[in-house]
């Protein structure tokens, strides 16, 4: 499933630029698929439209920033699912939250896939 | 047992940006007369207190961006990194704004709603829908809920809440919200005067809560829930799909900042199996047994509660928890999937 996330990015015009960027996109491409209980040998049609499903909300242009930053993308979900439980956030894991919205911003895609008003919520209290 | 009609009652569900959210715990404030809260999925957060109420929240989602300096010492280079923290303390006047625009994504959500779905709801539920909610109120964001938007519905009442956040977001949740009160609505109370109280009985869509409510006390015990992932799963599907139809902009916006992106997502790889009649079918008019039949026919015996019961983990705030769900609903799914195409 891997090769099949690998080769949409490239019907879309979309490679790794380099053997690290590519090691850095598999390892984001790999997480995506753990957390969605998917196994990376994978390859039916049930799975396959799973991941189209997904795929379709990624603008082209994003893909390869999504990917990369899919293990901190990840951070922040589960940093904003524990607010949203809590309705509290321990000021490290903010702290933890601003600097890896940090990271997607410097990536270009800020809060785009992420779930923008939990964030502002959380990291408005360090204002 | 006498059913009070209307909804779900103590229920709340707020909805939050895109996963959003019910999910928990369901717990509920309840005064006196057993109301309860909870907050849920898409957002959820619950307040536990006493009881069980169900509030489902659907988390909003949202708001753009808007660079701020700190002023704690974290400069940023990057705008919009944080947020508008410039919620809390509204003007009057702000939230009366806030509270006519709320109004009309209702009446638009409504509207919207009855055309696509009315045919799913019995005569009387889509009098009941038509009419509108009891009482919509824009109010202002309190962070500390972790919440952007709810739904109750007690003793026969319905009540929603939308945090005043962005129009985007009011919009978002106020549509959430409304699938929340369109959906099948039943509270049943049985009383139990040997034991001081009553049983309450909620269902909101495919969620379906119980609590015992102490007339005496006042408190609520003996919470418990489930199909809380489902119901928020299907709400969110719904309202992204009605937010698409009104513009892709806003469609793909919400389901790009979904908090509980799993549980919608295994919910829409569900309607592509069963089709999307089943799931109106159950959600919409609380034809429960119809899907649950479709799903123990496709994927064996009592699979309909394992997937329910992976949903509602799908939702949780343990990361592991959520892996381990999301493994067992794909497992479950695929299975479906593929007995589907040799019917």
């Amino acid at each position: 499933m891997i090769d099949y996330i690998l080769d949409y990015m490239e019907e879309k015009g979309i490679s790794a630029d380099s053997a690290e960027e590519n090691a850095d996109l598999t390892a984001g491409i790999r997480l995506y698929l753990r957390e969605n209980g998917i196994s990376e040998e994978e390859s039916g049609d049930y799975f396959r439209k799973y991941v189209d499903r997904h795929l379709g909300i990624i603008d082209a242009a994003d893909l390869k920033s999504y990917f990369l930053m899919y293990p901190v993308i990840s951070r922040v979900n589960q940093i904003t699912i524990e607010y949203k439980t809590d309705g509290t956030v321990p000021s490290d894991r903010a702290n933890d939250l601003y600097r890896c919205m940090e990271q997607l911003y410097l990536q270009g895609i800020g809060d785009k896939y992420v779930p923008a008003t939990e964030i502002k919520e959380i990291l408005g209290r360090l204002a | 047992m006498s059913e009070m009609g209307g909804g779900d009652n103590d229920g709340m569900s707020t909805s939050g940006g895109g996963e959003t959210t019910e999910a928990s715990t369901g717990q509920s404030e309840a005064s006196a007369g057993g109301t309860s809260v909870e907050t849920g999925f898409d957002g959820e957060t619950h307040t536990g207190n006493a009881g069980p109420a169900g509030i489902e929240v659907s988390g909003g989602k949202g708001a753009e961006g808007i660079a701020v300096t700190s002023s704690s010492g974290k400069s940023s280079e990057t705008a919009g990194i944080l947020g508008d923290t410039a919620e809390t303390g509204l003007a009057p006047m702000e939230l009366a704004q806030a509270q006519k625009e709320v109004e009309g994504f209702q009446q638009q959500s409504i509207a919207q709603i009855l055309e696509t779905n009315g045919k799913y709801m019995s005569p009387d539920d889509q009098v009941r829908v038509a009419k509108g909610i009891d009482s919509i109120r824009a109010v202002e964001h309190d962070p500390s809920k972790g919440r952007t938007g709810g739904y109750m519905l007690y003793n026969g009442k319905t009540t929603a809440e939308i945090s005043v956040i962005s129009k985007e977001q009011m919009e978002r949740s106020t549509k959430h919200e409304m699938n929340h009160f369109a959906s099948k609505n039943r509270e049943i109370i049985v009383p139990q005067p040997d034991k001081g109280g009553y049983m309450v009985y909620n269902t909101v869509g495919t969620r379906q809560s119980s609590w015992f409510h102490s007339v005496k006390t006042g408190e609520n015990s003996e919470y418990n829930e489930h199909g809380r992932g489902m119901n928020e799963g299907l709400t969110t599907l719904y309202t992204n799909s009605q937010l698409m139809e009104l513009s892709e902009e806003k469609g793909k916006a919400a389901e790009r900042q979904q908090i509980y992106s799993h549980a919608t997502e295994l919910c829409g790889q569900l309607e592509d199996i069963l089709g999307k009649d089943s799931l109106k079918e159950a959600y919409y008019s609380g034809n429960m047994k119809g899907m649950e039949a479709k799903v123990n026919e496709l994927a064996g015996d009592k699979e309909y509660e394992h997937l329910r019961d992976c949903l509602d983990r799908s939702v949780s705030k343990d990361y592991a928890e959520r892996v381990e769900a999301m493994k067992e609903a794909q497992e479950i799914l695929a299975r479906m999937s593929e007995r589907s195409k040799e019917a």
